[in-house]
């Protein structure tokens, strides 16, 4: 299953360097990027760099998807639902009217958006609530879209209209800078990638996690942050690109029957953007509807279904 | 010394639950907590598995203060919670090697010796049958067994049960404790437990508490008659002698 999501993604890849106004043959892509100063200066400029930060920053909601839904025990709590990706969204936006690198404007909104959920949610006596953690992060999330909304309004129109594209989730004007600031994030990922084992014991409960040698607390702390950075750092690269983080759990423990697998999860976010950005760039590509409208359009029937099957399972 | 506690204290959110406990546990055999809801047993159950830091006094268990490395304190000592969930779609067997945690290397996939021990957990609950069967389909007391024999699969020397003959029927709650009895020939258990009548029957101690403070402690033929009970519920009890000697605690009331 693993093999084959793997297969996946690396075929939606190479559709993606193909796809756009002017489709290539394969031969075409392939004699493309043999060449990158002569035939191939197009895909290499453009289309190159828009594949691997479309194929990090999906892996990076995914992943982050994944361990936040794990770490709070419930399939909503994604970080596009809890306030982490709208924080970084707030925090980018501000940043970019500062002058401040986007990175970092959208780490600390991140933060600042998970320190405050985990300090609100606690309880001392019985730890983290699932239900009320949603709820929390939803009021999080609406207070830093308002925020967002707010920052906005105060631009001028040229900026503000390339603002509201970026809030969408885009994937347009792509460069290598990008690609640079994407692989930076890759480290971050390592220790969500190895808690898989982790993750799963998590998942018995925190009382029998803490009972099998499991320093519970440490890691709910560390794995938080660390998710949020990733899906921070993936709102910096091409805007919050909602529902990849949400579905990429489910659809990602699917594959590892029922497992929280951190690779599946990485790897089904990166091929949901990849779809999402192909269908972006040929269904309508006069319009130029951002990639984030695509993820949406699939995304949502995704949610629906996966609220359906928690409530077969009664954990809703 | 599985246990040596003093002056235990412990408060959850600035509300004190245990007040200076101070008993020591025995090694070997099965010391039963009662008290009624709200008194303080799982409380003091999660203390002694090194879940909550004492806010005053010590807990040590073998000689040692509860603490340092996780791993080691989770070899020792092994805790089967109410609350727990078994994901959904794990097998029996699957569900029992979870047990195996604390002993395996980190990144590397269990050894012959932890699928050993997990053959041998199974066996021991008499699950091996349904090894290969989803938890969620089990029934209720077949998949009581099934945790049980995930905290078997971890081979500690003491271990920690939190009320686990709550929701079975008669005739698994029998089976369970048979089991429990065994368990106690070579472990240190320290269980929860709301039925007197058995406390009586299985437990080589008991400790009674009520509002967070240990009312009375020693043998079930000590701490099982009327006037410990009467200081621990705040009611009379019937404590009735059988012809072959067991115990058999009822409220006066009903």
């Amino acid at each position: 299953m693993r093999i084959a999501f793997f297969a996946l993604t690396v075929a939606l890849a190479a559709l993606s360097l193909a796809a756009g106004r002017s489709w290539l043959l394969p031969q075409e892509l392939a004699a493309a990027l043999l060449d990158p100063e002569g035939a191939g200066r197009m895909v290499w400029s453009l289309r190159v760099p828009r594949v691997v930060v479309g194929l990090v920053a999906g892996a990076c909601f995914g992943l982050s998807g994944l361990v936040f839904q794990t770490l709070l025990r419930n399939p909503l709590a994604s970080p596009d639902v809890i306030g982490v990706t709208q924080g970084a969204a707030f925090g980018a936006v501000a940043a970019l009217g500062f002058g401040v690198p986007v990175m970092l404007g959208a780490w600390g909104g991140g933060l600042v958006a998970i320190a405050a959920l985990g300090w609100l949610a606690a309880h001392p006596k019985r730890g983290i609530e699932p239900r009320a953690v949603v709820l929390q992060g939803l009021a999080l999330a609406i207070l830093a879209g308002a925020g967002t909304e707010a920052l906005i309004l105060r631009m001028g129109d040229t900026d503000a209209g390339a603002a509201m594209t970026w809030l969408g989730g885009t994937l347009g004007g792509t460069a290598w800078p990008e690609v640079t600031r994407a692989l930076w994030l890759l480290p971050l990922t390592l220790p969500l990638l190895l808690a898989g084992r982790a993750l799963d014991r998590l998942e018995l409960g925190d009382d029998l996690a803490h009972s099998l040698g499991l320093r519970v607390g440490a890691l709910r702390v560390g794995l938080g942050l660390c998710a949020a950075l990733v899906a921070a750092g993936a709102v910096s690269l091409c805007g919050p690109m909602s529902f990849v983080a949400l579905a990429a759990g489910p659809i990602g423990r699917m594959a590892a029957r029922g497992r929280p697998s951190p690779v599946c999860a990485m790897l089904v976010g990166a091929a949901f953007v990849m779809l999402a950005d192909i269908l972006a760039r040929s269904v309508a590509p006069v319009a130029l509807l951002p990639t984030g409208l695509y993820t949406a359009l699939i995304g949502a029937p995704v949610l629906i279904l996966t609220v359906r099957r928690m409530r077969n399972r009664n954990a809703l | 010394m599985p246990y040596d506690i003093s002056a235990l204290s412990i408060r959850l959110g600035g509300t004190p639950i245990l007040r200076g406990l101070t008993f020591a546990l025995p090694e070997g055999g099965i010391t039963g907590i009662i008290g009624a809801n709200g008194s303080g047993k799982t409380t003091l159950l999660r203390a002694l598995a090194g879940l909550l830091p004492p806010d005053g006094g010590t807990v040590r268990h073998m000689g040692q203060p509860i603490g340092g490395s996780a791993r080691d304190r989770a070899r020792s000592i092994a805790m089967l919670p109410q609350s727990a969930t078994a994901p959904p779609g794990l097998t029996v067997r699957q569900l029992v090697a979870r047990g195996r945690t604390p002993w395996l290397r980190p990144f590397l996939p269990m050894t012959p010796t932890d699928h050993a021990a997990v053959t041998r957990a199974l066996e021991a609950v008499g699950l091996t049958d349904l090894a290969e069967r989803v938890v969620d389909s089990l029934s209720g007391g077949q998949r009581q067994r099934a945790w049980i024999a995930l905290v078997l699969a971890q081979e500690s020397r003491t271990v920690l049960l939190d009320e686990p003959l709550n929701f079975l029927d008669v005739p698994h709650q029998a089976e369970l404790v048979a089991l429990l009895r065994r368990l106690g020939l070579t472990r240190n258990i320290v269980m929860i437990l709301h039925d007197l009548t058995i406390a009586a029957r299985i437990c080589d101690r008991v400790l009674a508490l009520r509002g967070g403070e240990l009312v009375a402690s020693g043998a079930p033929s000590e701490v099982l008659t009327p006037e410990p009970l009467r200081e621990t519920f705040g009611i009379a009890f019937d404590c009735l002698t059988l012809p072959d000697g067991k115990q058999t605690i009822l409220p006066s009331g009903l």
